[in-house]
């Protein structure tokens, strides 16, 4: 097990290599430049030459690739020019709520998606699962920044009962954790509701499948309640089947969350990284990519990892 | 999904609306700031902040572009027009207690514009060449301060004027060095408090501010980078005022008795470069019968919603005293008027040899920096142009790559091309961009290769004439001459825009878009 832990995170090195390269080569070959995002309308090709000099951009970009990846190996991500300031610091501030908002919302999501599904495949091809299974249809196709959009008007601008955006009130000092979530629900709703309808879907068959194996069949046959059968017995099962969809789901919402961001002006990474790439700041960009990457690695080994261990337990009972 | 909603009714039980406090303005600006720095960034929005932060030697005479006595008392100017020299005011400091003298002018400027200077190294300072005529600044004595010129420059205090001019302080910098950006010192009526990223800026009155103390207790800039959120923000009442919303909401808040709308036209034009060098526009009629086809008032009033003005030559209108009034009448207020504008359009084309149409290449960009809506700007001018035979082809960029491709100068395969541009003095337009040594090749911005001699000629006049009426004159005949060659299609100015909710005071805004908050405040619990 260590060793397949090991052989995995080996794996993130080629992989955090080829994106990265990825990135630094695509960023380097579009049109742009960070001294022309700077200088606007005032960019004349003597004054571009003054100030890619200046912030280091007059060389090749393999040659810069390098360079930035021989300062990585000293833990230096080197200086953001669009915000002036160095790259590590301006990623990691923005790591937090990102991996806050991804967190709830692949939680919230989880136990919806999971509810939904085991509800449904108890009720199955009746009135309950037809209503769960198009309640989740539309999940799946709802654009979460739309949906987005329609909670804020709701409860925002409407109600008055939640902020409309923002991660805590910004005219005081601190913040409180109730401040925290009151802030964080809407945002966490409107990207955990398309979590729960992909989570829902596999959920439920999931859950189908098992009702009808043998050892449910048992159980039942000894005269067991259907619900209870399949939240003591089924569910390891059915937990085990939706994991792997759940990682994946974990990937998607930390890129989901870009637009989420943006439009509840969630201080995260997505939202840097849209802006970041606008400036053309290469460097920033290369810092937030090899965050989010690995972080996305990082949840998908956990996922399979705790299939695995849900897998062995099922086997064992 | 009832455990759920009953497991977040103590989360909403007993939430009202929690508004800001009555002593803060929460301002929803559209970006995170890049720097604090006045010499390093060039973005709007960072002036914004800036100006409430810091101050310089001159500033703009409130409602007018005319600079006035700012840090300095009071100014001369030699007979020969290159020696400015500056009274400073005796009861200045910086936020961090250093005191503001003769000799922090100095640094101020040896930082941008000397490259061995110790403190250079905090740059880049892009918009220093605003004073590459400076040739030296001497220290008199510690409250006068002295700028020798390489030659006679009539734009120089309206340069002073603008955020590259701003005092910040020495001490500050030498403490900070490349993080003076977030560590900000100057000696505005508000000083720096915090700065978290993507959250908020927050600056606080000073206590000690030479003039009359900010009437706001504290200001908090938000980025909000989404026109969609910061419209949400402003109903809800999270931000008290936000800026530059979109034409249609605009529209909206002006039905509203709880919003307020404020405007003011900017030193800002939106224009078409046309290519004088490659292609049909480089005969005259073709450009004029362009000229004659764009409908300035359909694109002002029914694209923009009136959130932009009508703009006809090289300088903009709110240079009130370099503006020609007969120049900005326009010609075509009736239909009859329209009529007879596109029957001439027509005709020209006829005479050039296009009576069966031409085709034209036009490039826009997606969005950027004074814009406005540039797609469905040049989507109504191409429908202009379709009423006179002329089929335009639009050719969209994103806004960093289109300036790549419309500085480095029109080719054959681009006929016209929009853009936008803030100025800070009338000169600033046609000297980097219409001279016919302003060409990409040789560092400036005349992207379609005009040149007239004669322009040039007043144009270099007018850098050097000192009094203000004679300037005026001379920009007056620029405008003129330009307006016969047709260069350029000259199309809008910007209204800049800003709601507040209606217990917001004493705000007004400025035509050089800066927003200095020192005056406004809030009424007491009234929503």
């Amino acid at each position: 097990m260590t060793g397949y832990i090991a052989r995995r995170l080996l794996l993130l090195v080629p992989v955090l290599f080829g994106v990265t390269l990825v990135v630094f080569g695509v960023m380097s070959l579009v049109p742009g430049d960070p001294a022309l995002a700077i200088l606007g309308p005032y960019a004349t090709p003597e004054r571009l030459a003054d100030l890619r000099l200046a912030l280091g951009l007059d060389r090749p970009w393999p040659a810069r690739y390098l360079l930035w990846l021989g300062n990585l190996a000293h833990g230096d991500l080197g200086r953001s020019v669009s915000l002036e300031q160095p790259v590590l610091d301006a990623v990691l501030g923005r790591l937090g709520p990102t991996l806050l908002l991804a967190g709830s919302a692949l939680l919230l999501g989880t136990l919806l998606g999971l509810a939904a599904g085991l509800l449904a495949a108890l009720r199955h091809n009746r009135i309950t699962d037809r209503l769960v299974t198009l309640a989740v249809l539309i999940g799946i196709s709802l654009p979460s920044f739309w949906l987005g959009l329609l909670l804020i008007l709701l409860f925002a601008v409407w109600l008055g009962w939640l902020p409309a955006s923002g991660m805590s009130r910004v005219w005081l000092a601190g913040t409180s954790l109730a401040d925290l979530l009151r802030h964080l629900l809407l945002p966490t709703l409107s990207l955990a509701l398309v979590a729960a309808g992909v989570i829902g879907r596999i959920a439920r068959a999931a859950a189908i499948d098992v009702l009808a194996a043998d050892p449910i069949r048992l159980c039942r046959a000894r005269g067991i309640a259907e619900p209870r059968i399949l939240l003591v017995h089924g569910l390891k099962a059915v937990l085990a089947r939706t994991m792997p969809v759940i990682g994946l789901q974990a990937g998607f919402l930390i890129g989901g969350a870009v637009y989420i961001e943006t439009i509840f002006q969630w201080p995260g990474l997505g939202r840097m990284l849209v802006d970041a790439i606008a400036a053309r700041d290469l460097l920033l960009v290369q810092g937030g990519v090899l965050l989010l990457a690995t972080a996305y690695v990082l949840v998908n080994l956990a996922a399979d990892l705790l299939q695995h261990g849900l897998d062995r337990r099922t086997r064992a009972a | 999904m009832s455990v759920l909603v009953f497991t977040l009714m103590p989360l909403l039980a007993g939430c009202s609306r929690q508004l800001p406090p009555d002593d803060s303005l929460v301002i929803g600006q559209v970006a995170e700031p890049r720097s604090l720095d006045p010499h390093v960034t060039t973005a709007l929005n960072d002036f914004r902040i800036l100006v409430n932060l810091y101050e310089g030697l001159v500033r703009y005479r409130p409602g007018t572009l005319e600079p006035m006595p700012g840090l300095a008392e009071s100014w001369s100017l030699s007979d020969d027009g290159r020696v400015y020299e500056f009274r400073l005011r005796a009861d200045v400091q910086f936020h961090d207690g250093s005191r503001f003298d003769a000799e922090a002018v100095r640094f101020n400027f040896q930082r941008m514009l000397d490259s061995e200077h110790p403190l250079h190294d905090t740059g880049p300072f892009p918009l220093a060449f605003f004073f590459e005529q400076v040739q030296r600044v001497e220290v008199v004595d510690p409250l006068t301060v002295r700028f020798v010129l390489d030659a006679p420059f009539a734009p120089f205090p309206s340069n002073l004027a603008y955020p590259t001019g701003l005092m910040v302080s020495p001490a500050a910098v030498r403490l900070y060095g490349r993080d003076f950006g977030r560590h900000p010192s100057g000696t505005g009526p508000f000083r720096f408090s915090d700065w978290q990223s993507g959250r908020r800026v927050t600056l606080t009155r000073f206590t000690d501010y030479h003039g009359e103390p900010a009437a706001s207790r504290r200001l908090i800039f938000r980025p909000i980078t989404d026109p969609m959120t910061r419209v949400a923000e402003l109903m809800a009442g999270g931000i008290d005022l936000a800026l530059e919303l979109s034409p249609d909401n605009v529209a909206a808040f002006r039905q509203r008795p709880a919003y307020r709308v404020l405007e003011a036209t900017g030193p800002h034009l939106w224009f078409l470069i046309l290519n004088l060098r490659d292609g049909p526009l480089a005969d005259l009629r073709v450009r004029r019968a362009v000229n004659l086809a764009i409908d300035r008032q359909t694109l002002v009033h029914d694209v923009l919603r009136d959130t932009a003005e009508r703009a006809f030559g090289p300088v903009p209108r709110a240079f009130t005293w370099a503006v020609d009034p007969e120049l900005s009448a326009d010609p075509s207020a009736s239909d009859e008027a329209r009529d007879a504008q596109l029957d001439q359009a027509r005709a020209l084309l006829a005479e050039a040899g296009y009576a069966d149409g031409l085709q034209l290449r036009f490039l826009v960009p997606r969005g950027g920096s004074g814009m406005l809506a540039p797609l469905a700007m040049a989507t109504a001018v191409q429908g202009d142009l379709a009423r006179v035979g002329i089929d335009a082809a639009i050719d969209s960029y994103e806004w960093n790559a289109y300036l790549a491709r419309v500085n480095a100068g029109l080719d054959a395969s681009a006929d016209m091309a929009a853009m936008a541009w803030m100025t800070n003095d009338p000169d600033t337009l046609p000297s980097l961009a219409l001279r016919c040594d302003a060409r990409p090749e040789e560092g400036g911005f005349n992207s379609g290769y005009y040149c007239n001699p004669d322009v040039d000629a007043l144009i270099e006049r007018a850098r050097q004439a000192t009094d203000r009426d004679q300037r005026g004159r001379l920009y007056r005949s620029i405008s003129r001459l330009v307006r016969q060659d047709v260069p350029w299609v000259v199309v809008a100015s910007w209204r800049q825009n800003l709601v507040t909710r209606r217990r917001v005071q004493d705000l007004r805004l400025e035509p050089s878009f800066f927003l200095r908050l020192d005056h406004a405040w809030k009424q007491r619990g009234l929503e």
